[in-house]
């Protein structure tokens, strides 16, 4: 029984996954029911372990009872969790409610606790027998509502239609209740004012939202259309109402007024579209103001019926009233409605814009000012060190040539042979500190030009020359196309020093027996030198650092990266350019770009 | 018959009669909440409970194992298992999401 063993292993070890789960739960959330269901379901790997060192034959065979025995702790365990669970939705108290509850359960309770809040307000002044006639005339019209009643507690109780909720619209739970409330906010206005019933419905519509916002776009058409407008509508004169009537009556609006003014959006519900139904009701709205907007003015005065209407719009439920004024209403109203809160909006928005432009222009000074703090920086911490390194070096030069002069008394051969070592080390750390006071980070001074004209081939040829005896050494061939007429102008001796750390490069770079072409060509009224080698080139992600000061790459030949830094430097001090081309593997070109030396 | 097939009658009586009460308190709650992978649990449930009943079956009818069924009943439980597994991990990653 190998692959029984085997399989009660992976179940031994998929069931402590389940269970860590429902423990993470659990500690993200910490309920009864769910320590219930942890505590009911740990049992499982221990039967999967049991199974494991259980043997069925012989005189353990009753060990088997240990499985129906385990199942019945685990169902009883399920059942009590489930039971909790189950309660605790119902409470309607607790993340439970927002978290797990079906939206149309959760519906259907806020439409059933805004039409109790009438109920509430209703039977103490009539009885509750004139709302279950009410109540009774919706469940003909809409049979959704049946299993509804009005229970000896004096509250509605619509438990009944959750039963059939899965396999029901919310349009229609909606069109259902908002009859049902209709229903009520009329009996109620015959025992109070009318403006007394619609403030009471937003109230009540205020406290539904706030324990569950899910119902805002299916109450979102009763504010507008009932609280907003009805008000208004029922102020005018009756003739306008009539004119108003016809005109909503006329059109496909799904918007109903009789000619009391009183507003019926039965019609609306059965026209809600599958998606964006706050758009859909919002365009419905603004389109039946703007056709209205110009009848009410006239009937009640173009202040007063603005006045009110803004009024109204105010009063809404703070939810709802943010949630429609987010959904953009307020910028869609006709002029003179909501001024104030447009101009708002609109402020608020151009704030924002001008925010967030200071804030790009705040980082891009900031990034500015943090690069430059550390060029500076940079620049006066080696400009020091280059200075106080050159100081002691002039003084060690000195008394190295001292010595070797033998004006402080006699040598021998090996003395003098490694004070000659000195000498070159002490000048080639001169070199370098000169090297590093040219980069443009140390030195933040314009470099000093002596402006002349000469030949380029004059120039060439000189760094060659200078430079012959470290490419005889890899006996590598140095070819030079550069016209005897072609002249530049600018500081010979910096153009000789950019040149030569170009070529010197190049000799470095290029293998024994390598090639290394120079030439030269005037370009308009520059003058552009090219020098190419048969080196190893230079990799395509790099060839933008190179002239960085202090980037070596992956340089094997002991360079500090100051070389082609400082070429840039001088080039672009003459006002011309410096580039490299270069593919691995097939050599590297450098171009330089410098003023020609025509008159 | 012997005493343990007996035993094993009466206690599954008992596990038949709380499973019922069971799934009955599952179908009360999945139309109240909206756990979204309902139908995945009910399914591991199915499996669970298929499993199970090969499982003990042999016991109820011989008093003895037999190792091919129950070897078919470790398989069920295993698919069971994994579905469970699938459901309660996204049950978790919602939960995560709504308590966060």
């Amino acid at each position: 029984m190998m692959a029984a063993d085997a399989l009660s292993l992976i179940n031994f070890f998929l069931s402590i996954l389940i269970l860590a789960f429902i423990l993470g739960v659990y500690s993200a959330y910490r309920r009864t029911y769910l320590l219930w269901f942890a505590m009911s379901f740990s049992i499982v790997p221990f039967l999967f372990l049991y199974s494991l060192l259980w043997n069925p034959a012989g005189q353990f065979k009753m060990g088997i009872v240990v499985y129906p025995i385990a199942v019945i702790v685990i169902e009883i365990g399920m059942m009590v969790a489930q039971k909790n669970l189950i309660s605790s939705v119902k409470s309607g108290v607790g993340e439970e409610y927002k978290m797990l509850l079906r939206d149309d359960v959760a519906i259907l309770r806020s439409y059933e606790q805004l039409a109790n809040f009438f109920v509430r307000k209703i039977a103490p002044l009539i009885g509750t027998g004139s709302i279950t006639e009410v109540l009774d005339s919706c469940i003909d019209k809409y049979p959704i509502l049946a299993g509804s009643y009005i229970g000896i507690d004096e509250r509605l109780n619509a438990k009944a239609i959750a039963e059939i909720l899965g396999k029901t619209r919310v349009e229609e739970l909606s069109l259902a209740f908002y009859n049902l409330v209709s229903g009520l906010v009329e009996l109620y206005s015959a025992f109070v004012p009318w403006e007394k019933a619609i403030n009471e419905l937003r109230d009540g519509i205020g406290k539904a939202m706030e324990k569950n916002a899910l119902i805002f776009e299916w109450i979102a058409p009763i504010v507008l259309f009932r609280t907003v407008l009805e008000p208004v509508l029922r102020k005018c004169r009756s003739d306008d109402i009539k004119e108003i009537a016809i005109l909503a009556n006329r059109s496909n609006s799904g918007v109903k007024i009789n000619r009391g003014g009183k507003i019926d959006i039965s019609e609306l519900y059965r026209q809600y579209p599958e998606r964006g139904h706050v758009d859909f009701i919002i365009q419905k709205f603004v389109d039946m103001l703007k056709k209205m907007h110009p009848i009410i003015q006239q009937s009640m005065g173009e202040e007063a019926a603005n006045s009110m209407i803004t009024s109204n719009f105010r009063k809404m439920p703070t939810e709802i009233k943010e949630r429609l004024y987010g959904e953009g209403l307020v910028e869609k109203l006709p002029r003179g409605i909501l001024e104030e809160e447009k101009v708002t909006l609109m402020g608020r928005e151009m704030l924002i814009e001008e925010l967030v432009e200071r804030r790009k222009k705040l980082e891009k000074a900031y990034r500015e000012l943090a690069e430059a703090e550390l060029g500076k920086m940079k620049a006066t911490f080696l400009d020091v060190v280059a200075h106080e390194l050159r100081t002691p070096l002039t003084s060690i030069k000195t008394y190295v040539e001292l010595l070797k002069k033998e004006r402080l008394g006699k040598l021998t051969d090996l003395q003098k042979e490694k004070l000659d070592i000195m000498s070159k080390n002490v000048d080639k750390l001169t070199n370098l500190i000169n090297d590093m006071l040219q980069i443009p980070s140390i030195d933040a001074k314009e470099l000093e030009l002596r402006k002349e004209k000469f030949p380029a081939r004059e120039m060439i040829d000189e760094v060659v020359n200078d430079c012959r005896e470290l490419s005889d050494d890899k006996n590598q061939s140095v070819s030079i196309r550069v016209s005897k007429t072609l002249t530049v102008q600018g500081d010979k001796n910096l153009l000789e020093k950019a040149i030569k750390n170009v070529i010197v490069n190049a000799i470095r770079y290029t293998p024994n027996r390598g090639e290394i072409k120079i030439s030269a060509r005037a370009d308009g009224e520059k003058v552009h030198m090219k020098i190419s080698d048969t080196g190893p080139g230079i990799p395509e992600d790099e060839i933008e650092r190179i002239f960085d000061p202090f980037y070596t790459g992956d340089n094997k030949n002991g360079g500090m990266g100051l070389g082609l830094s400082i070429v840039k430097n001088i080039v672009e001090s003459h006002g011309g350019r410096v580039w490299a081309e270069s593919k691995a593997g097939n050599g590297s070109t450098f171009h330089i770009l410098l003023p020609g030396g025509k008159t | 018959m012997e005493r343990v097939q007996i035993a094993m009658l009466l206690l599954n009586s008992v596990v038949i009669v709380l499973a019922v009460a069971s799934f009955h308190y599952f179908t009360r709650l999945m139309k109240l909440v909206k756990v979204r992978r309902g139908t995945i649990l009910a399914t591991s449930g199915v499996f669970l409970t298929i499993g199970y009943a090969f499982f003990i079956m042999p016991w109820m009818a011989i008093g003895e194992n037999v190792d091919v069924i129950e070897l078919f009943s470790y398989i069920l439980i295993s698919i069971a298992l994994v579905i469970l597994l699938y459901g309660v991990s996204r049950i978790y990653v919602d939960w995560r999401e709504a308590v966060r």
